[in-house]
């Protein structure tokens, strides 16, 4: 086949179930990915390209555009099923496994971007200055830590508005919990690290009574001069109840989460936190176990 | 004995017929093999978890692909659970196959092996071109009063970016070298000097890798004194550009047309509206802390 310099020889996505190899010429492919961005490569005398089109029926994976005249060997579906015919079924079981592991390992990169690159947009947004920051800028920072596309990135930003965490504008996204944002990265670093579940990941009964002592604090709690907010003891207890059906709050409950000094006992039986912290880590643990899913679909 | 005949020889696969129990590829295997399973069923153990069955082969189904075809390590050992009948096709079967092959299948599997083969080597691989200016741009994020760790801090830098550690290693001692990292008395943990400078450096390290002039390191005398006149005006100075012009002859500074584009290329002033110039304290700033450290952006500091 002989292609004049300036024309395509396929279109991403075309069906063309062809292979191809350069006899002469100079050819150049473009390749448009959402998660990727733009790739270009160059094919020149001796190049192949077409594979999976040939062997798995797949659309072309790049527009083929030739920039000088080229002379293409072509090699379609037909001359592969008549090869076939002459070879070992096992031949055809191999060629079906080669072409799956590559959907595979192509699905796996598509996650481990997104994954892999998701704390180092937290890591960005939770220490920008401005509440707001353009995207454009933004994709500046997040590609010193990574090669995600900006459709990537803003896949990751639409997973965190899920969240409530930003909110994305036309050209900017505006950082709505910068707190949550921290302890969030600082919860995926500590696994990461130094390979343990972070503290500030909690057990469900410590969730239930710190959920219990907001409740208790937004009917009852009072105001401390050092901003943290306290509750009654009995409260506290009667509060407990409620939200863990009956159950009753002993001291040994409360172990982990003084440990902790998420809560402080007082004096007159009381107990006192910081609420706004104790808000964002009952949110972190409602959407910690939801992360995986989310950045693995990336929806 | 002279055949005539030009086709390479096939070595056609073996078939078995094994006992449940029998193990039929393992780790330990020196010849790596392609097992189809023709009849039967065989399981997967894993050694390393003590042999915990991890998934069953059903009829149809082929393992050691992987192993053979790209010298990939061989996990799992495969036993059969019932009487089962495989076909081995070993290297020397496999290759006389291949042989066979008309030149462009060929072509098309080795493509298709070597796609795999880069997908899965990039998603090991780090995820910045230049640990350096990656780097800079992590540590810009920290303020100067922040004592950082700084074993951690090259840990955190290397979970985000898959940088290897003696890469980041390296790329902190530059940082150090260049005084743009100070390390305290102890050893252990440093701080950044300033955090501007970092965002600099790593803007110039982009500017030399795209081969393009680093506009800081361009500025003629004049443009310097421009600079540093600018400087020392209030930031939010705002008024249109022939008072600019004049204000810049007032101040001895004789600028002309070309310079005043040029400082707006520059981004020294923000075009308001009516035509109005607001002088960008913070570029102005840049350009000029960008000056005051030109040794230690060029790595030429003592």
């Amino acid at each position: 086949m002989i292609l004049r310099e300036g024309e395509n020889l396929c279109l991403q996505g075309d069906l063309t179930h062809s292979f191809y190899i350069v006899k002469s010429g100079a050819l150049t492919a473009t390749s448009k990915d959402e998660q990727n961005g733009t790739q270009v490569q160059n094919f020149g005398p001796g190049s192949t390209f077409g594979e999976l089109s040939l062997i798995a029926g797949e659309p072309m994976e790049y527009t083929v555009r030739a920039e000088d005249d080229c002379e293409i060997e072509v090699i379609p579906q037909s001359a592969l099923h008549n090869t076939m015919k002459e070879q070992p079924i096992w031949l055809k079981s191999i060629l079906a496994f080669l072409t799956q592991r590559n959907h595979i390992a192509q699905e796996n990169k598509r996650k481990s971007d997104l994954i892999t690159t998701f704390p180092s947009l937290l890591f960005v947004l939770s220490r920008v200055p401005a509440k707001d920051i353009s995207l454009v800028a933004l994709q500046d920072e997040i590609a010193q830590f990574s090669k995600l596309s900006a459709l990537g990135t803003y896949k990751l930003l639409i997973i965190l508005q899920d969240f409530k965490l930003v909110r994305l504008q036309s050209e900017s996204v505006s950082v709505e919990n910068k707190p949550l944002i921290k302890i969030l990265y600082e919860t995926l670093r500590h696994r990461a690290i130094y390979k343990s579940t972070s503290p500030n990941i909690l057990s469900l009964t410590d969730q239930a009574i710190l959920t219990a002592f907001v409740k208790a604090a937004c009917d009852k709690g009072e105001l401390q001069s050092d901003g943290l907010v306290a509750v009654n003891s009995s409260d506290l207890i009667e509060q407990t109840k409620r939200t863990m059906h009956g159950m009753s709050l002993t001291p040994r409950n409360l172990e982990t989460l003084l440990q902790k000094q998420l809560l402080k006992e007082l004096p007159k039986e009381k107990y006192c936190a910081n609420f706004d912290r104790l808000l964002n880590l009952l949110e972190l643990n409602r959407i910690y176990p939801l992360l995986d899913k989310k950045l693995i679909t990336g929806q | 004995m002279i055949t005539g005949n030009s086709q390479p020889r096939l070595i056609p696969p073996t078939r078995l017929r094994v006992k449940a129990g029998f193990v039929v590829s393992s780790p330990q295997d020196e010849d790596k093999k392609i097992i189809l399973l023709n009849e039967g069923e065989l399981v997967a153990l894993d050694p390393k978890a003590n042999n915990k069955d991890v998934f069953k082969i059903h009829p149809g189904n082929l393992v050691g692909v992987g192993a053979l075809l790209e010298r990939e390590p061989v996990r799992y050992i495969f036993q059969a659970t019932t009487d089962s009948t495989i076909t081995i096709i070993n290297d020397e079967c496999m290759e006389s196959e291949l042989k066979a092959l008309p030149v462009w299948l060929l072509a098309a599997i080795k493509a298709i092996s070597a796609k795999t083969r880069r997908i899965n080597e990039s998603i090991r691989a780090a995820k910045t071109e230049n640990p350096l200016e990656s780097l800079a741009s992590f540590c810009k994020f920290y303020s100067k009063d922040e004592i950082l760790q700084k074993q951690l801090l090259l840990q955190e830098f290397s979970w985000l970016t898959k940088t290897p550690f003696p890469a980041a290693n390296e790329a902190l001692k530059t940082l150090i070298r260049r005084k743009m990292l100070i390390p305290q008395a102890n050893g252990s943990t440093l701080t950044v000097s300033d955090p501007r400078l970092l965002e600099i450096f790593a803007d110039y390290l982009k500017t030399q890798e795209l081969e393009l002039p680093w506009l800081p390191f361009k500025l003629t005398l004049q443009q310097k004194r421009c600079l540093v006149w600018l400087s020392t005006l209030e930031p939010d100075t705002t008024i249109d550009g022939s008072a600019w012009m004049n204000l810049f002859k007032e101040h001895n500074l004789e600028v002309g047309v070309t310079d005043w584009l040029q400082m707006q290329q520059f981004e020294w002033f923000n075009e308001r509206e009516n035509h109005l110039f607001a002088l960008n304290f913070d570029k102005v700033n840049y350009y000029l802390l960008a000056l005051q450290y030109e040794p230690n952006l060029k790595g030429t500091v003592k």
